[in-house]
């Protein structure tokens, strides 16, 4: 279900502490999800530091911010 | 992030292929089940209505202190100081905490009414909350962002680092000009749903108890293992020091996936205190920090062949997830338009971030495509039905609208339906609406562990939890078809971190994970017990089977023990196997349809939803009771986000205005409609979840026979009798 909710956290790219739902929910990929709606993107992130949607440095905690380049991004 | 194009694939659903069942065929759902299916009573339904269950709420320890947390008034500042000497002296403090560093610009910034700043623990509740209040913080207010179309201007102060606005998820499919060259007619509107929290039953919180640098947490969680992780991240010991414990929980709807910062908080100051220290939220801290269902917005453009064909779809849609959280949702939903386009844009206000909400984004893009299908249908005088039904992905196991759109429409009396507007004479106007729903779910990875003693005792071990939804009732039910006894002849034992791992609870996830491992244990448990019963019974173990409490020769039943006497051969060596999930004993994507009957009084604006019916799969029907209960509750939440449910923010203050239960609104007992549910059992498919599904679809069922009862079409949530009365003064009047 993740596959079209989210985008792929990678290691090495995103910060090792980036958290949401799926990295605990073990869930399966239905391929016939593509059909019934496009890739959107609702997922909430939290830091696994701050167990808070704010990372360290008191900004938001998302993926295309959670990665190199954040003072506070552990990879 | 930059505006990314994808050329979509066309639409249209194909058959799902199922995975093939595990190899070893003793594995498989019996063909002839004597439990699964049936609506077996709630084991823990005793120890619930007698206050023996015992939830987080419920846990006291030796010495235990209690946690409180001051918080932010503001929904944008910056700390000046945090003076905790007052509170420190404070009759019965045991430990003061600053959660926050006024000299540390990463730290000293709330970023939305509720964020954490200090936290006291003290000997009493009462206390804790006195010394709480003589906690001085000093503030420096800064602009905040309340409202969406606020955040959206131009003219919007830069609070978040990054922009107000995060342009994302642009998509396309097929040529968007030809599609409405095709139609004959457009409908253009714009469609909105408001922002809901969880409102939990019982609140988020933790009880910690520190044994030297070991701790152990009782946590109102969805995940053991998950806020197991967490709190060793946070606070930076091994997993391994950190035991969670969740026997019971009062309702999560997936804003319960980690321990939050009150967790690590909890921690904190169970460790300065050096005594265990309860911390629970207050219902305004529910509502303010521990999530939320982001809004929903979108201006829509579609067109429709003059034959009913959907054309084309051109949407520019929105929302807001709180401060710097995503607001995505699904759109166009499940419907087929060929030529289509959508562009999305996440809007940051400073209020608490969104979580995962049963079914995060279905609702909302259910409730705008839905809505905008009833108005298509009418332009092409189509019964809803049969448009629906022109319009839908292909047929497959997980895509079966069609089939359930007419075994509904011919169990709720959809041919009394009329057209829109009810010509009856008087205020109170009855309409009639449906709508669609799907959802991924299906679960994987569980394991468990299954003991059987001399005694005759079944215990079941695993290391899922208990939302409230009967996975305890789950559980047994599948180990009672395996051994051929009642569930009440097991024990199924849950909520700790000791046990085999299980997933956290959400996505609809938790039956598909945890019904194959449960599976897959009892029938290597039976088979350790067959072994051993084998020689007293003089056949081979492949001789023997189980059910009705025996273990007889298959070709011989009159060759048998019962289950006391098998398992008192045993002796002192019990059976303790394990048993891991693999594929093919669950399945994904479930498919339903809702109908809704009500009544609108015109004078008033007040709606009154009379009937709901659900036409639901969700593969294997493990355990029927739970499963419409399941049903009911996603019907019922879904009432309250169409009817009732709003969080209401001070626009100049940025405070919201209802945190509590006396102005946030949810269905009385007197609210709640008679429910009928139809549950599809599709064996052949395996287990899969159930929670999220039947909450999509009922909040666009009751809004279109809202539309369909007065003849207006009310186009944002929720449904109230203002909104009403404001839709009907600004049509033309109808006679």
């Amino acid at each position: 279900m993740e596959a079209l909710t989210s985008p792929k956290i990678t290691v090495g790219h995103h910060c090792l502490r980036l958290r949401t739902k799926s990295m605990y929910v073990a869930a399966v990929v239905d391929p016939d999800e593509a059909t019934f709606y496009d890739r959107y993107e609702a997922s909430a992130y939290w830091c696994g530091h701050t167990q808070a949607g704010f990372g360290p440095d008191g900004h938001p905690v998302r993926p295309d911010v959670c990665c190199g380049g954040r003072d506070c991004c552990r990879l | 992030m930059a505006d990314v194009k994808q050329q979509q694939a066309p639409q249209g659903g194909r058959g799902q292929q199922p995975q093939p069942p595990p190899a070893d065929p003793k594995y498989h759902w019996p063909a002839s089940r004597a439990l699964i299916g049936t609506p077996a009573r709630r084991l823990d339904g005793p120890d619930k209505v007698t206050g023996r269950a015992r939830y987080t709420y419920d846990i006291t320890r030796p010495g235990m202190l209690y946690g409180r947390i001051v918080r932010s008034p503001y929904p944008h500042a910056r700390i000046v100081s945090i003076d905790l000497s007052a509170a420190q002296r404070a009759p019965g403090v045991k430990a003061a905490i600053a959660w926050r560093e006024p000299a540390d610009a990463k730290r000293n910034v709330v970023m939305y009414q509720g964020d954490e700043v200090a936290a006291i623990a003290a000997d009493t509740e009462e206390h804790a909350v006195d010394a709480a209040r003589l906690v001085k913080v000093q503030y420096e207010q800064m602009p905040h962002l309340t409202l969406v179309e606020q955040a959206m201007s131009p003219d919007a102060p830069a609070v978040f680092e990054t922009g107000n606005v995060r342009q994302g998820q642009a998509q396309e499919a097929g040529d968007l000009a030809a599609g409405f060259q095709q139609a004959a007619h457009v409908v253009e509107q714009t469609y909105g749903t408001h922002v809901i929290t969880h409102v939990c039953l019982e609140t988020h919180g933790a009880v910690c108890e520190w044994e030297g640098d070991r701790l152990t947490a009782w946590v109102s969680t969805q995940g053991i293992s998950a806020a197991r992780e967490g709190f060793a991240r946070g606070l930076n010991i091994p997993e391994a020091n950190v035991r969670v414990i969740t026997q019971y929980m009062g309702g999560g709807f997936g804003s319960k996936m980690a321990p939050d910062a009150q967790g690590l908080i909890c921690a904190r100051l169970a460790r300065e205190a050096k005594a265990p220290v309860k911390l629970m939220l207050d219902r305004k801290e529910e509502h303010l920090a521990t999530g939320n269902r982001p809004s929903a917005a979108a201006r829509v453009k579609a067109g429709v062949a003059a034959d009913g064909t959907l054309t084309a779809f051109d949407a520019e849609s929105w929302g807001t997830g709180g401060a710097g959280a995503a607001a995505g949702f699904p759109l166009p939903y499940i419907y087929q338009f060929p030529n289509r386009r959508r562009t999305h844009k996440d809007v940051y206000i400073n209020t608490g971030q969104q979580r995962p909400m049963r079914a995060p984004g279905h609702p909302q893009g259910s409730f705008i495509t839905e809505v905008l299908m009833e108005e298509l249908a009418d332009r092409v005088k189509m019964d809803p039905i049969e448009f629906r039904i022109k319009n839908l992905p292909p047929e497959g196991p997980n895509a079966m609208w069609r089939a359930y759109l007419r075994r509904g429409a011919a169990a709720f009396g959809w041919d009394k339906r009329h057209a829109t507007g009810d010509p009856a004479p008087g205020p109170i106007k009855t309409g009639i609406g449906v709508a669609i729903n799907t959802w991924g779910g299906g679960g994987r990875g569980s394991q468990a562990h299954c003991d059987i003693s001399s005694d005759g005792v079944v215990v079941v071990k695993i290391g899922t939890q208990d939302l409230g939804t009967g996975t305890r009732t789950m559980i047994a039910v599948v180990a009672g078809e395996t051994f051929g006894l009642p569930p009440s002849a097991i024990r199924p034992e849950i909520g700790d971190t000791m046990f085999p791992i299980s997933g956290a609870s959400g996505g609809s996830t938790t039956a598909a994970g945890v019904c194959p491992a449960v599976r897959i244990a009892t029938v290597n448990a039976l088979d350790a017990l067959k072994e051993r019963v084998a020689p007293a019974l003089g056949v081979e173990p492949a001789a023997l089977l189980a059910s009705n409490g025996r273990l007889h020769v298959k070709d011989d039943p009159s060759k048998a023990m019962s289950w006391a006497e098998a398992c008192k051969q045993l002796g002192t060596q019990p059976i303790s196997v394990d048993g891991q999930w693999q594929p093919g004993l669950s399945s994904v994507t479930t498919s339903g349809v809702q109908f809704a009957d009500v009544s609108v009084d015109v004078e008033t604006g007040i709606v009154k939803v009379k009937r709901v019916l659900a036409v639901q799969d969700c593969g294997l029907i493990v355990s029927r009771l739970t499963a419409e209960s399941q049903v009911y509750g996603g019907i019922i939440g879904s009432l309250n986000f169409a009817l009732y449910e709003d969080r209401v923010l001070d626009r100049n203050t940025g405070q919201m205005v209802n945190p509590n239960m006396e102005w946030y609104l949810l269905a009385g007992m007197s609210d709640v409609p008679q429910i009928d549910v139809i549950l599809v059992d599709q064996p052949e498919r395996g287990v899969i979840g159930i929670g999220e599904p039947p909450t999509v679809s009922t909040a666009a069922a009751i809004a279109n026979a809202v539309r369909n009862a007065i003849g207006v079409t009310v186009r944002s949530l929720p449904l109230t009798p203002q909104k009403i009365l404001e839709t009907l003064a600004q049509q033309p009047q109808r006679s």
